[in-house]
């Protein structure tokens, strides 16, 4: 009730602002995405309202959860219509680095919902980062009232928006990533489900079938009813696989019913039935359009030179030598030979937006070049290895009813990374059961993977499905962190490689790695950049006790929380138990 | 001193005769110059001294006032109503100290009237004082090619002067696109972008182009900190309609959170609304270095706006050139394009060799969100640059105005060779004489990659202004391998194809005078003809941004007005240069 009051209170403020906005937007009465915009204009007032409210200094607490309720009932709508807004207002609260180029360096605090929750719950709120965070979020408030235009869209987007929504939902709303102090996320879900509904609702007239929006309708209730659960205990396993994956096959069959076509396809395929499956991904989205990813042929082809040794200088290395099939190509070395770092698993390699532990390279085919010239890798040359590719017949012959110009420096490392690309199955246990294909997860190893989604906050880096950095539901971005490895298993002092920050020299950025996915981990073993865990446990534990910054190490920047996660030995045990059911079926 | 002499010599032959008063005037002043030119005709009698004699100084400032008397028996001096001590002397040198208000307007003319007064006669004379602008002190670290040694080029305006008609103003980080307007009072209003401010100054100019004062019409609440790179100026002369300033909104100070697109502003509109920015959707959410209209010569009924889309991607070049159609003066209702090469085997932008002629086509787009829309592009197979950045179109005639070129500053990344440049280019689009639409060419006329090529000097070319005749092209450098020197300015001959280096940015100098490391290149920026605005033929106005060149007590070049947490702020400062004597 206390909401419902609150949109009267800005009701006048709301009218006077649609009314100045008419002009802007084209007439659409009969247009459904008039009345969402309507809404949506609604709320984004409010929040204006209760930024103003925060700079004035006034009822920190209150106002903030105005507007974060506010934030949460728009949040389907903004993210699709202003993705890096939304994005932008959700950041988390730490220091934000973009290295551009050597000489383009952009360091900044981040102003955002998350930076107000913590410094608003904090014992003494400093109001100049509470008045920054305000200002910036009443400007946003002003700009999209302002800007944002609903007239290009169509029903497809509308589909988009809605399914997006949904997905945001599984692999991040649920886990806590945006409400890191008041661990708020699954009551706030709710606002997020009520927002779908009214959407559904706008939109009722293009079913055909009507009981499929009762279905919709129906389904919404009962999830709502779901997130009735505290934020420690919530069991996401099973609202993933009885509500999300019910979600997406309802708006597969609004498709139908709706008889939308796509005339794009963004980073998830249009069509899919769960998020868990390779068929969910767009491989153009994860390579580049003339990469030709899923050609059977050019994957047999770059599995061949993957294995092939006479490619390199000395004739003794292949990609295989660091990228042993059986330990899920990892070499199960501490670090791999003559290396600074330890061999990470290539599967699941291809659904990453940066390569190698520093996020150094854009693309396999782009990472490959380094390893090729690199002096203790192959230490040779594109120039070379084309030249030994070309010079082989069976080779030449391939790539010449392959690609249109034959063996080239580029195709040789196109399939190569074609082959990389095809090391995504998606078939261990945990896939086939939340998928619905079978009933055989222990009970403990349930609670490990909602430990993993929630109190572990594990899934708030290791994002769901894939698991590894790469940030649903855009997955645009593969982030890196700094969690403080230490050098030696015995915890002394942080190691000594300073990770990413060799790329720019930027200090910020010192001790960052790219976080990858923990999916075959059982057969990735050592662990971390440097290799100096032996076991899961001893990861377990030192996640569990705060990282480096934990454990004592000066790290002022890591971005993991610096205090204990609190889980006991048990609930440790359980999330190991649930990360071994990520191994992938051999085929 | 000579006018002084000559005018007094003046006085004294046609009057040595006569009784009475004789007043002249002359004027000294220690900080700006007088205007000799219109000193008073020689006159007969002592009521003919009617001064026109004006003088401009910057607000708050004290002008001396300084006359010669002749006169007998002199019973009263006055200045403004004043008293001024005198002697008996028959010849005397009187001075009066004005003060220009602070809340003086820009020219705004402020009148000294002295009257003397003997037994039977009484003489006034005016002194007109102007308010006026102000340049700067600090010195110019352009080092010009000895082929251009005759340029003047005028330090206006840095971030540690002080406007003393605003002077709270801070000419804030990295300074970039600009437009000038001639105003009706005879003073020019320049819009300018503050990149790293995420903000957009008016800076009010005097008739001579010295900046008077500065506020911040755009504000980086407004842009919710997206950079405003370049920016391009519509006007009635040019476009048929106007004036508006498109400001290009680009990187943001977080990163993958932005607010890219085409920002649309009042040049006039009042500061009240800084906080309230205008983006133009129809004109798509790409990441927008600069968006600029051709001119209205080209398409008789259609306004048509190039956007450059600075895609910085480290394996597939997606930089596109987007393209606005809409009708005369129709900046929403317009479709949206991006330009595709069509000739056989062009994959990439580096398919392209220096100085061959492409084929090139425009196809539509739909979607208008920053992820939608680049996804589209690629799939409809939309040429990707590397990192396109400004763009501008050629003067002087229908078809002139119809030719398009734009810089494409490059990226070195082992993924993009063999796809996207690396030092930089420079390309020429000319468009179909019929419909913008329609078949195009395009050719990379200066390829920076090229091994013994005319632009093998090029070191990240990004900023560009064409006139009828010539391009003037900026770099800002981004550290690729095996280029050296600090940035540069060239100008390419479009009808003989020839490229001269005009300047080099003499970092060795500002350092050490104190502006900054030399390890920190600056770049060139925000060159635009004001020839035609002010009537003076070959001048323009130049922008350096200093990067690593910051406040020595710590603080930041930054203006509250624009970032309101100056703490967090970027802290380095710009320069605005007046250039003149460079052809068109």
């Amino acid at each position: 009730m206390r909401l419902i009051n609150t949109y009267k209170a800005y009701l006048l403020i709301s009218l006077v602002f649609l009314f100045q906005c008419t002009s802007k937007e084209a007439k659409q009465d009969d247009n459904p995405f008039s009345s969402l915009r309507g809404n949506y204009m609604e709320k984004l007032s409010g929040i204006e309202k209760c930024m103003d409210e925060l700079i004035e200094g006034n009822a920190y607490r209150k106002n903030l959860s105005t507007a974060r309720r506010l934030f949460k009932e728009v949040e389907v709508v903004m993210a699709f219509t202003e993705a890096s807004d939304y994005k932008s207002l959700n950041k988390p609260n730490i220091l934000i680095v973009k290295e551009e180029d050597q000489t383009d360096i952009k360091i900044a605090d981040p102003l955002s919902f998350q930076v107000l929750e913590e410094e608003i719950y904090a014992e003494n709120p400093d109001s100049s980062v509470v008045r920054n965070s305000a200002e910036f979020i009443k400007g946003r408030m002003q700009f999209l009232m302002r800007n944002t235009s609903f007239s290009h869209y169509k029903k497809y987007h509308f589909l988009w928006m809605i399914r997006k929504g949904i997905i945001r939902v599984a692999t991040t709303g649920i886990t806590g990533f945006d409400s890191p102090v008041l661990a708020n996320s699954v009551n706030e879900t709710k606002l997020v489900y009520n927002s779908i509904d009214e959407m559904m609702s706008l939109f009722s007239m293009h079913f055909k079938n009507e009981e499929l929006l009762q279905e919709w309708q129906a389904e919404i209730q009962a999830t709502i009813k779901d997130l009735d659960g505290d934020f420690g205990t919530f069991d996401r396993y099973a609202f993933i696989k009885n509500h999300t994956n019910k979600q997406i096959d309802l708006w597969n069959l609004t498709v139908d019913d709706w008889q939308v076509e796509f005339p794009l396809t963004l980073s998830l395929n249009n069509h899919f039935i769960s998020l868990f499956s390779a068929e969910a991904f767009n491989p153009v989205h994860f390579s580049d359009r003339r990469a030709d990813v899923g050609n059977q042929s050019k994957i047999v082809l770059g599995r061949k030179l993957f294995n092939d040794q006479s490619l390199s200088k000395d004739g003794e290395m292949s990609c295989a030598t660091c990228h042993d099939k059986a330990k899920a190509f990892t070499d199960g070395l501490k670090l791999s030979k003559g290396q600074l770092r330890n061999s990470p698993t290539l599967t699941y390699a291809g659904l990453q937006k940066a390569f190698f532990y520093d996020n150094r390279a854009g693309s396999l085919e782009g990472q490959i070049v380094s390893v090729i010239n690199s002096e203790t890798e192959f230490h040779t040359s594109v120039e070379e290895i084309t030249k030994k590719v070309g010079g082989n017949g069976e080779y030449s012959s391939a790539f010449d009813s392959l690609y249109k110009d034959g063996v080239t420096d580029h195709n040789t490392r196109n399939a190569i990374a074609n082959y990389i690309r095809s090391l995504a199955p998606f078939n261990s246990k945990f896939d086939r059961n939340i998928r619905g294909e079978e009933e055989t997860l222990t009970s403990l190893e349930v609670q490990g993977f909602n430990i993993f989604m929630g109190k572990g906050s594990c899934a708030t880096c290791h994002f769901p499905p894939v698991f590894n950095g790469t940030v649903p539901p855009e997955f645009a971005d593969t982030e890196m962190e700094l969690i403080g490895t230490p050098e030696t298993s015995d915890n002394q002092k942080v190691d000594d490689d300073p990770g990413r920050f060799n790329i720019f020299k930027t200090e910020e950025r010192k001790f960052f790695f790219k976080t990858p996915t923990v999916r075959n981990v059982s057969l990735t073993a050592p662990y971390m950049h440097n290799g100096v865990y032996e076991s899961l446990d001893q990861v377990m534990d030192f996640y569990n006790n705060g990282g480096g910054a934990g454990m004592g190490f000066d790290l002022p920047l890591q971005t993991l929380p610096f205090d204990s996660l609190g889980l006991t030995s048990d609930e440790q045990k359980a999330v190991i138990a649930f990360m071994e059911t990520l191994t992938d079926q051999s085929e | 001193m000579w006018g002084i002499t000559k005018l007094y010599y003046t006085i004294l032959m046609k009057n040595i005769l006569k009784f009475g008063l004789i007043v002249a005037v002359i004027i000294f002043s220690t900080i700006a110059c007088n205007d000799e030119s219109d000193a008073p005709e020689p006159i007969d009698t002592f009521s003919a001294i009617s001064g026109t004699a004006s003088y401009s100084a910057p607000v708050s400032t004290t002008v001396t006032v300084t006359v010669d008397v002749r006169a007998r028996g002199l019973t009263a001096l006055t200045a403004n109503g004043d008293a001024i001590s005198f002697t008996e002397a028959l010849e005397q040198t009187v001075s009066y100290d004005f003060t220009i208000p602070q809340a003086a307007s820009v020219g705004q003319e402020f009148t000294v009237k002295f009257v003397a007064t003997t037994a039977d006669q009484t003489d006034e004379f005016d002194v007109i004082v102007k308010a006026g602008g102000q340049t700067s002190n600090v010195p110019v670290f352009l080092q010009l090619s000895p082929e251009f040694s005759d340029v003047k080029i005028t330090n206006l305006l840095t971030s540690q002067d002080v406007l003393n008609a605003s002077p709270d103003f801070v000419y804030g980080s990295m300074a970039d696109g600009a437009g000038l307007l001639a105003n009706t009072d005879g003073s020019f209003t320049l819009i300018n972008n503050i990149e790293a401010d995420f903000s957009v100054a008016r800076i009010m100019l005097d008739e001579n182009l010295k900046p008077f004062s500065g506020e911040y019409i755009l504000n980086s609440i407004a842009t919710g900190g997206t950079a405003q790179c370049s920016g391009s100026l519509i006007s009635m002369e040019e476009h048929g309609f106007g004036p508006l300033y498109l400001s290009g909104g680009e990187w943001t100070r977080t990163p993958d959170t932005y607010a890219p697109g085409v920002y649309r502003l009042d040049p006039y509109g009042s500061i009240a609304n800084a906080s309230t920015p205008d983006r133009i959707t129809a004109m798509g959410e790409w990441i927008t270095e600069n968006a600029v209209a051709i001119g209205q010569n080209a398409y008789s009924d259609k306004t048509v706006v190039f956007i450059g889309d600075d895609n910085s991607n480290n394996s597939v070049p997606q930089g596109q050139l987007g393209m606005y159609v809409g009708n005369k003066g129709d900046l929403d209702g317009g479709k949206l394009y991006g330009l595709k090469v069509t000739s056989a085997d062009i994959d990439w932008e580096v398919d392209m060799v220096e100085g061959t002629e492409y084929t090139a086509e425009f196809v539509e787009l739909t979607e208008r969100d920053l992820s939608p829309l680049n996804t589209e592009c690629l799939d409809k197979g939309v040429m990707g640059f590397s990192r396109l950045e400004d763009i501008d179109w050629r003067r002087g005639s229908a078809a002139n105005e119809r030719e398009i070129y734009f810089a494409v500053t490059g990226r070195e990344r082992e993924a993009l060779a063999g796809r996207g440049t690396f030092a930089g280019r420079i390309y020429r689009v000319v468009l179909n004489e019929n419909d913008p639409t329609g078949t195009a060419k395009i050719t990379c006329i200066l390829d920076g990659d090229k091994v013994g090529g005319i632009a093998e000097g090029f070191h990240s070319p990004d900023n560009i202004l064409v006139t009828e005749n010539y391009a003037y092209i900026q770099e800002d450098p981004n550290g690729i391998t095996g280029k050296t020197g600090f940035a540069k300015l060239y100008q390419y001959n479009l009808n003989t194809g020839e490229l001269k280096t005009v300047l080099e940015c003499d970092q060795t100098s500002a350092a050490a005078a104190g502006f900054g490391p030399d390890s920190r290149t600056w770049e060139l920026t925000g060159m635009i003809d004001v020839s035609d605005v002010t009537g003076k033929d070959n001048t323009f106005i130049l922008i350096t941004q200093n990067h690593g060149w910051e406040p020595e007590d710590g603080s930041a070049f930054t203006d509250p007005t624009a970032v309101s947490d100056v703490a967090n702020s970027r802290k380095e400062g710009s320069m605005l240069f007046l250039v003149e004597g460079l052809a068109r």
